[in-house]
């Protein structure tokens, strides 16, 4: 079974106001914002931890508030933005406690490599490497659905941390899951990657969505002056594939 | 009654062993693990690995109970002493948690934060309590009270005891089963969500628990200082922080610290050495060998 999503007029006292778009299984969508526009919050009314105070959220059909909590454990996988632990766990035991098997998956290892430092306390990590344990721990438990296909990823901010490499091994990793035919969504605030790997984005402004479409449609200019109230310049490749940057403000 | 000829060599013998070292042994076992126990948990539950029944409050309401108990006057009799004691104990600190946990409900929707504030509100008012009832006392009660504060593991007969660890020994097998969902919440509340646990309810039920086994606790033996907070901080720095090992190590260990804390009060003849001096005279030099250790990694 494959995921689709349905969000209909979500409303979140003070962040979110009648938010509304459709996606289907197998995309990858890039959650595009200013800072404080929302895009945490929503990507929490997705995962089901946020119940919102109007409209509704629904996958395949069926409203989120009508899955259990094990239910939902199942086939999502949601990295918060921020996570800290008082105890000075291990990698290894951060991985272990949240998944029955204990070997890395080929591919999550490929991409995160963690195995290096397994042995090592998380709190003697650098932000980046303690980033890609979180992004593994959260990816472990759901492995075999994402292998199948039938998995919703929900990550807030992913690339925060991560070196320049990592950054694009991840973003492959995300875009294989999602042409795997799960559903991925990322926050993230980095316009190229968006170009280079993302089917959709959402671009939000002040807890509204400003819009919602295929890549190429959605950064343009216009748009992207609109939300981010600074001049954008685009420029083109031989391949016509797109670079964003911006003067000096 | 038979004696029991292989084991004793007169009656006398027969009755010191069932009437004071049984007793003795089973409050030992039952004041260990769960006050080591019930640390483990708090501290994971709370996030802060400094988290201890003490620190939180859930013992100062026994503490404020005893005190209103000792120093005004209800303990006429012995008899009273021996069983009211520990009931009035058990009643002040499962009282002392209800109001902790609605306090923090009110302050921050259940969360350790809050419940470690609410426990320092409570702590702190019923020390001021304890402290006017000191005031107005006399010598006698007087003594009697800072005794029992610092903890005694010769007050339960063999009745009690025997229901002390009959009852402990329920709780701790329903917490011992808890150990991966504790796991759950190294990352906080919404890991433990995502991982499709209903935190609320957990918390509220750990929470209780822990309540239930700390009351018991002190009820038996007063109030026993340090336990809690060096048993399974020692064992995290040598085993790991997997709670489905920590949890009955806890037990373990909790339990083997106290019938050691027994022994070296046994040195001392036939005086009774007030339990926290022991455990904070043994736990302290340990505690600070491990915290020098951990620094050196």
């Amino acid at each position: 079974m494959t995921i689709s999503l349905q969000l209909d007029n979500v409303t979140l006292s003070q962040r979110l106001t009648n938010v509304s778009v459709d996606v289907s299984a197998g995309n990858f969508v890039h959650l595009l914002g200013t800072n404080g526009a929302g895009k945490s919050s929503l990507l929490s009314v997705i995962s089901g931890l946020i119940e919102p105070v109007q409209g509704k959220v629904a996958i395949n059909g069926t409203a989120i508030k009508d899955f259990t909590l094990s239910q939902l454990s199942q086939f999502r996988a949601y990295l918060e933005q921020s996570v800290q632990t008082t105890f000075s766990l291990t990698v290894q035991e951060s991985l272990a406690f949240y998944q029955s098997f204990s070997i890395l998956p080929n591919q999550l290892e490929s991409a995160l490599e963690v195995s290096a430092f397994l042995s090592r306390p998380m709190n003697t990590l650098s932000g980046g490497e303690r980033q890609r344990v979180h992004i593994a721990r959260t990816l472990m438990p759901v492995w075999q659905v994402m292998e199948n296909g039938s998995g919703l990823v929900l990550f807030d901010e992913p690339f925060q941390g991560l070196d320049f490499k990592h950054q694009h091994l991840l973003c492959g990793l995300l875009k294989t899951l999602a042409h795997k035919g799960n559903l991925v969504i990322v926050s993230q605030h980095d316009l190229n990657l968006c170009e280079q790997y993302a089917d959709y984005v959402w671009l939000m402004k002040n807890g509204k969505l400003q819009a919602a479409d295929k890549t190429v449609a959605v950064l343009e200019e216009k748009k992207l002056r609109e939300v981010f109230d600074c001049r954008i310049n685009i420029t083109s490749d031989s391949c016509g594939l797109r670079y964003f940057s911006t003067s000096p403000i | 009654m038979h004696d029991l000829p292989l084991l004793f060599d007169s009656r006398v013998e027969q009755q010191i062993f069932i009437k004071l070292r049984v007793p003795l042994v089973l409050t030992s076992l039952i004041v260990g693990s769960a006050l080591a126990v019930s640390a483990a948990i708090l501290q994971v539950l709370l996030k802060n690995p400094l988290a201890d029944p003490g620190i939180i409050g859930i013992s100062s309401g026994a503490s404020l109970s005893a005190a209103i108990f000792l120093l005004t006057g209800f303990s006429v009799s012995g008899y009273s002493v021996a069983y009211g004691l520990p009931i009035v104990c058990f009643m002040g600190a499962l009282v002392s948690t209800y109001v902790i946990y609605k306090l923090s409900k009110q302050y921050s929707g259940l969360s350790g934060t809050g419940v470690i504030l609410a426990g320092i509100a409570i702590s702190t008012l019923s020390g001021a309590v304890i402290a006017w009832l000191y005031f107005f006392s006399d010598a006698q009660s007087l003594r009697n009270l800072t005794f029992w504060l610092m903890g005694s593991l010769h007050q339960a007969d063999l009745k009690l005891s025997v229901i002390g660890f009959v009852m402990c020994a329920v709780a701790l097998s329903i917490v011992l089963s808890n150990g991966e969902q504790l796991n759950w919440l190294y990352f906080g509340d919404n890991s433990a969500q995502l991982k499709g646990l209903n935190v609320t309810s957990f918390f509220k039920k750990q929470l209780l628990l822990c309540a239930f086994l700390v009351a018991i606790a002190v009820s038996l033996a007063g109030s026993v200082a340090f336990v809690g907070l060096l048993v399974p901080h020692l064992l995290r720095n040598f085993m790991g922080h997997d709670n489905r090992f920590i949890l009955p190590a806890s037990a373990l260990c909790g339990a083997i610290l106290m019938l050691l804390v027994v022994c070296v009060s046994e040195l001392f003849g036939g005086v009774s050495v007030p339990v926290s001096m022991l455990t904070a005279s043994i736990g302290g030099p340990v505690f600070l060998y491990s915290l020098l250790k951990y620094a050196q990694k």
